[in-house]
């Protein structure tokens, strides 16, 4: 586990800041105290004033404002009169006289206050227009806010479709990455290719040269270099390079290495010579198409597949020995070997595939699951694996590996196998005829039973892949059966939407 | 007798600044200098000590101190005005984005300071920063002959009779966590508030907060602190002070348990000079001066955890060997800036600096 980073910085040798730190976590977790979503200081300023502006009387400060506008000149010169009819212009005088001699203490004085006042009520006449126009300002905006806000509201669906968007460009590139890894690696296999030929033409060369030597016998007995002139399929040569599980150690085949350097689509109906034993997963490539390239561009990329392909990790959990049946470009191999699953093995019958994963160091042989079955000893395996397999093998194929699977495996062993979901609808229309090497689909149920009628003691079936698309439900449409059409929407949406790959896994 | 005349935009008595200009003042005269102090806003108690700026003409020989601290009308005056020499101490100014939204003056004058601060790079004959921290500022800015040295604080002021019936009030066995200094976005006691939440919540229920200290022209931002004491449901545990006469402070200081800063921008930070004089123990989050200012005393927290820093304001309240061990480290800083050690280092400063020019 990750050290907790400290918060307490305190540079003194005498104290232990490691041990003040897990004394204040430990006290935390001991008084389980929550973090709280504190408000943020620009909300609380605007409450704050709201506290105080509720009381704000628009009447009385307008009658204030009128009130100073009219009383702010202050003057120390008001007028001197008096009623008295004969000793009023004696008083006045006399206030007069007082007032001039007072003049030059008071009208400063007064000067002051009425500058002052002057001041003041500009200020306020200032203030009370930008208020206003403050006011006018705030409403404005609050009508924006809500135009926009209906603006966000429409435009979600816009970012969603955007989403949308920008998930297919990320699959898009994945896709031209996978594709530029597979141009790079055909460069590689050509070479490759090239070096087998050259050997090819040397074992030629030579058997020619024997051909001769004996023409006189008409020693003919090889037919082999003659159908691997022409490319022609014969039973010597295709099988091999396919999938009849003898073939590798066949005597008759005059190729030197066991290993079929062409990927010709021969397939299982090559070595159906000895279905009896071993009917061996179906090949493929027998669609004739370029497999690999195709996986590259439609399976999606390398580390999206393992990243998807680590759910069946726990499944495996303290097991070692593990054959992936079927195994492609090595993705589960990779993971296995990644989670230290020493014992792991990949079988294909992609020769293409099978020289891929080897290049990258892999382990990886050619071979079906039939036959490299066979020639495993009872109880030794730990675990199978069979991803989007079991949907390119005949029923039969698939009955007689559930079978093979649960002799070899020990006791409390694991099959997995995971192919596309048949209850989903959607796959017909996406993903499964998308491969023209699918036999037909299997429906959960169908492998479930299989697993069950071989032995197996426990089986268990896990569903992924959900299409985030759905028909959209009713809401508010005033239909008195509004809830019944919903109903029926979700089903159509679990028919059309749900998902679209299940796994099945399988204990002894 | 050559004429020293200190400039600073405003005087009041307890400000940082101010202490400073007035204790250097002192020194100054101590080393036989005809030092005055010369301001445009002068407290009515400062006025026989401090003259009028308007009323300023320093000869040619008179050598010019500048405290900078703020954006004023007088960095101009000071970049044209012809002097024998020319020194600023640099107090630092709070980057502007702090004011923000709060009090559009107080931006407008730190953003102008930060400007007045590039324009006046190459003014000074000599640069005093009271910090290591805002002499790296300065040398960043392109200022060159800078040199640190420590604010000026009067120790023995602080000796003083504390205030009566803050002591009575405050020592009634209650907690009492401290903040002190104006409240100000930068010193962001939002965040004193909040790690207080949690300590008065889960730890010690019978604590309070102090944040001691003006809030003038920063009216929104204290209404905002308001506010959120009162959704916290904190009500009379905190208390904020507004400005208190010094004997009050003492007060303050004299009952603290602990003394809290979460502040984000420092000059140099005074009150944790303050509270290590007062035997307070320091916890403060580390940014800018505060972590030259505090060098190996006090707690410094590098991340606003505020459950953890609550339970970190326990541990130190309540561990007496633990917080032995802290006031240790704070008494042996707290001789770096001792008064005298202070104001040998000005003399000896300003002693070299003015037998040079």
């Amino acid at each position: 586990m990750d050290k907790e980073k400290n918060i307490v910085e305190i540079n003194s040798g005498d104290i232990d800041v490691e041990a003040i730190m897990n004394e204040i976590r430990q006290k935390i977790r001991d008084k389980g105290i929550e973090p709280v979503d504190f408000p943020d200081m620009g909300t609380l300023v605007l409450e704050s004033l709201g506290a105080d502006l509720t009381s704000f009387d628009t009447n009385s400060f307008e009658e204030n404002i009128r009130a100073v506008n009219s009383q702010w000149e202050i003057s120390a010169e008001m007028p001197i009169t008096s009623h008295r009819k004969v000793i009023g212009s004696l008083i006045v005088f006399g206030k007069k006289v007082v007032r001039k001699l007072l003049r030059w203490y008071v009208a400063p004085v007064a000067d002051q206050s009425r500058q002052f006042a002057a001041c003041t009520v500009r200020a306020l006449n200032d203030i009370r227009k930008y208020m206003y126009y403050n006011t006018a300002r705030v409403d404005a905006l609050e009508k924006k806010l809500t135009i926009l806000e209906d603006l966000v509201e429409k435009l979600n669906p816009m970012s969603k479709y955007n989403e949308d968007i920008q998930r297919r460009i990320y699959m898009m590139e994945e896709n031209v990455r996978g594709l530029n890894h597979t141009s790079r690696q055909n460069k590689d296999l050509g070479v490759f290719a090239g070096q087998r030929l050259s050997a090819l033409e040397e074992s030629l060369k030579s058997l020619q040269s024997l051909q001769n030597a004996n023409r006189s016998s008409h020693f003919l007995q090889q037919p082999g270099p003659a159908s691997q002139s022409t490319g022609q399929s014969s039973d010597d040569h295709a099988a091999p390079s396919r999938s009849v599980p003898s073939s590798p150690a066949d005597a008759a085949n005059p190729i030197p290495a066991g290993n079929p350097a062409e990927s010709s689509p021969a397939g299982l109906s090559a070595g159906s010579a000895q279905v009896d034993t071993a009917p061996a997963v179906h090949n493929p490539q027998d669609t004739g198409i370029d497999y690999m390239t195709f996986e590259q561009m439609y399976r999606g990329g390398r580390d999206t597949i393992k990243e998807s392909q680590k759910r069946y990790l726990k499944y495996l959990e303290g097991k070692n020995r593990i054959l992936d049946i079927g195994c492609g470009r090595g993705e589960f191999v990779e993971l296995m070997l990644e989670a230290g699953k020493t014992g792991v093995k990949g079988i294909d019958l992609n020769e293409s595939m099978v020289a891929l994963c080897r290049q990258a160091g892999l382990p990886v042989e050619y071979g079906d699951a039939v036959s490299y079955l066979n020639r495993l000893e009872a109880d030794t395996l730990e675990g199978i694996y069979l991803g989007q397999v079991v949907e390119h093998m005949q029923p039969a194929e698939i009955v007689q590996m559930a079978r093979l699977a649960h002799e070899k495996l020990k006791a409390d062993g694991v099959i997995i196998m995971e192919t596309p979901n048949p209850t989903c609808l959607a796959i017909f229309a996406n993903s499964f005829y998308l491969d023209m090497s699918h036999n037909k689909p299997v429906h959960p149920l169908t492998l479930e039973f299989i697993l069950q009628s071989q032995g197996f003691r426990e089986v268990e079936t896990i569903y992924f892949s959900e299409l985030e698309e759905k028909l959209p439900k009713l809401s508010g449409s005033g239909l008195g059966n509004e809830e019944e059409v919903n109903k029926g929407i979700d089903r159509l949406n679990r028919l059309l939407y749900g998902a679209q790959d299940y796994a099945i896994i399988g204990w002894k | 007798m050559i004429k020293i005349h200190q400039i600073l935009p405003a005087i009041v008595f307890g400000d940082a600044v101010s202490n400073d200009a007035l204790a250097l003042s002192g020194i100054l005269k101590e080393m036989g200098y005809d030092a005055q102090i010369w301001s445009e806003h002068i407290h009515p108690s400062l006025t026989k000590t401090v003259r009028r700026i308007d009323k300023w003409n320093p000869g040619k020989d008179t050598v010019l101190i500048y405290h900078m601290s703020t954006g004023s009308p007088l960095s101009c005056k000071v970049r044209d005005v012809t002097a024998r020499a020319k020194v600023m101490i640099y107090h630092n100014i709070t980057p502007p984005e702090f004011f923000r939204g709060y009090n559009r003056s107080s931006y407008d004058l730190v953003r102008s300071g930060r400007e007045q601060l590039a324009m006046l790079k190459d003014t000074f004959d000599c640069v005093f920063a009271d910090s290591e921290y805002n002499c790296i500022e300065l040398r960043e800015m392109g200022y060159r002959n800078v040199k640190e040295l420590p604010i000026l604080i009067p120790y023995a002021d602080y000796g003083k009779k504390p205030s009566g019936p803050v002591m009575d009030r405050l020592s009634d066995g209650s907690t009492n966590i401290l903040f002190l200094g104006r409240i100000a976005p930068n010193k962001r006691q939002e965040d004193v508030i909040k790690s207080f939440y949690y300590y008065n919540k889960y730890f010690d229920n019978n604590s309070r907060l102090f944040l001691v200290g003006s809030h003038a022209g920063m009216e929104l931002y204290r209404g905002g602190l308001g506010r959120l004491v009162e959704r916290l449901g904190l009500g009379e545990a905190v208390s904020f002070t507004g400005k208190v006469p010094f004997d009050e402070i003492l007060a303050y200081y004299r009952t603290a348990h602990v003394f809290l800063s979460m502040s984000e921008h420092e000059g140099f930070c005074v009150p944790l000079i303050e509270s290590m004089l007062f035997d307070v123990p320091i916890i403060a989050y580390k940014a800018a001066a505060v972590p030259y200012t505090l060098k190996n005393a006090g707690i410094l927290v590098n991340e606003k955890d505020y459950p953890q820093i609550a339970a970190l304001m326990d541990k130190v309240v309540r561990d007496k060997e633990f917080q032995a061990a802290v006031i240790r480290e704070q008494k042996n800083r707290l001789a770096d800036f001792s008064y005298d050690r202070v104001a040998a280092l000005h003399k000896e400063a300003f002693g070299r600096f003015l037998s040079e020019i």
